[in-house]
This record gives structure tokens, C-alpha cells and sequence, in this order.
């Protein structure tokens, strides 16, 4: 029988903030071990840092963001989220599937990682002009 | 009485005319823009997006508000 196809996914996980450096990267390792135990391969890892969030979620209102793209079996996603429920300082996670069918033969690339943008982490990835909503806003999209 | 019509320039889909401008809910700035005040998704009429781009906006600002990078609603008191 031939291999199962895989499956393309991405995780965002919001930690808690008082965690410090050490808990979060903890955090982090245990989350890269959850993918690697269901014979998952790890493709991007990305280090958000800590953003300010737009409302209060369980009381905090700044939050450690992770992001970590991976492709495994369809079992993967069920498990790192059962685990991931299981853990009290993640505040929330979100994951998505990007491809259905992955043949795992083809991911052959490194990973690629994203470190934590220096200076003042406040700021979101991208930057963006400012916006009207009217309809005569229509040379700003400059990015 | 005749009517004055001012010629109104038509309205494009951002995302159409510029390729490279990131369409996720990892790019919650580019996705601001197409919110209301309120926090609410601008409609089509008022944005000028395509059926396309609009649908697949609203579900990406659902999924940044989901991890907390956009509001579901401002703190506006009425």
C-alpha cells in the first residue's frame, strides 16, 4: 500500500506574556516535539514576539505569537491540538490547512526560520499606509 | 430640471490591481483598511473589491479576529 499523503498545516499559537524567555522558547520546543513524535516535518518556524492584541483575551491584552508551518499526516493537527488544549499558558491557537495532499517525498527544503523582529515589538508584519474607507482611496495601495 | 451627474471614477479591487499586496490574516494592517470605525467589513459597494478578493477577505479578517490581530468591535461609545 502506498504511502499516506500528507497534509500542509499552519499553527498559530498566542502565549501567555509572563511566561519570559525561557518558558516561551520551552513552549516552543515542546510544540516542535508534538510535530516531530507524529512523524511530522517541521517548514517554517516564525517568532512573532510580543504584540499587543486588538481586545483582552483571558485577561491579558499582549501576547507571545508563534507561528509553525509543518506537513504530516491528518492525525498531526488533531493531536498537537489535544496537547496543545492541554497546556494552561497557551491563551489560544489557531491552525490551518494550506494543502491537502502533500507528497512527502517532495519536501525536501530546510526549514525556514523567522527570528523575533528587533526593536519595539509592538508593530504588526507588514506595514500599511493609512486608509480611508471611501471610495476615492484609490491609489494607496503602495505595498 | 436637469440633473447635475458628477462622474464618479470606478472603483477597483485593491487586490487585483496590486498583485503582491498580501491577502492574510497574517497581515492584519493590509486587512484594517477594510474595516469600518466599528470594526465591521466594509462591503463590496463601498470598497469596490471583486466577489473573489471580498470573499476570501472576510474569511481571512474572521481569522485574524479569531487570534486577537483584528477587533470584532471597536470600543466606540455610542
Amino acid at each position: 500500500m502506498a504511502q499516506q499523503k500528507w497534509r500542509r498545516y499552519e499553527t498559530l499559537v498566542i502565549l501567555d506574556p509572563t511566561l519570559g524567555t525561557e518558558g516561551t522558547e520551552e513552549h516552543i520546543e515542546k510544540m516542535r516535539g508534538f510535530v516531530t513524535a507524529e512523524n511530522g516535518k517541521i517548514l517554517k518556524s516564525e517568532r512573532w514576539g510580543m504584540k499587543d492584541m486588538a481586545f483582552e483575551l483571558k485577561g491579558r491584552s499582549k501576547a507571545y505569537y508563534y507561528l509553525l508551518e509543518y506537513a504530516g499526516p491528518p492525525r498531526v493537527s488533531t493531536e498537537i491540538a489535544r496537547r496543545l488544549n492541554l497546556i494552561d499558558t497557551v491563551v489560544k491557537f489557531q491552525t490551518i490547512l494550506l494543502q491537502e495532499a502533500v507528497d512527502p517525498e517532495s519536501l525536501t527544503e530546510p526549514e525556514v526560520v523567522v527570528a523575533e523582529p528587533t526593536g519595539k515589538t509592538t508593530g504588526r508584519p507588514a506595514p500599511a499606509p493609512a486608509s480611508d474607507d471611501d471610495g476615492d482611496s484609490d491609489d494607496a495601495g503602495d505595498d | 430640471m436637469a440633473q447635475i451627474r458628477r462622474h464618479r471614477r470606478k472603483k477597483v479591487c485593491r487586490f487585483c490591481t496590486s498583485r503582491d499586496l498580501p491577502l492574510s490574516y497574517k497581515h492584519p494592517l493590509v486587512l484594517n483598511q477594510f474595516l469600518s470605525d466599528r470594526g465591521k467589513i466594509v462591503p463590496r459597494r463601498i470598497s469596490g473589491s471583486c466577489a473573489y478578493h471580498q470573499r476570501l477577505m472576510a474569511i481571512e479578517i474572521k481569522r485574524a479576529r479569531n487570534v486577537a490581530l483584528l477587533p470584532f468591535t471597536s470600543n466606540l461609545k455610542t
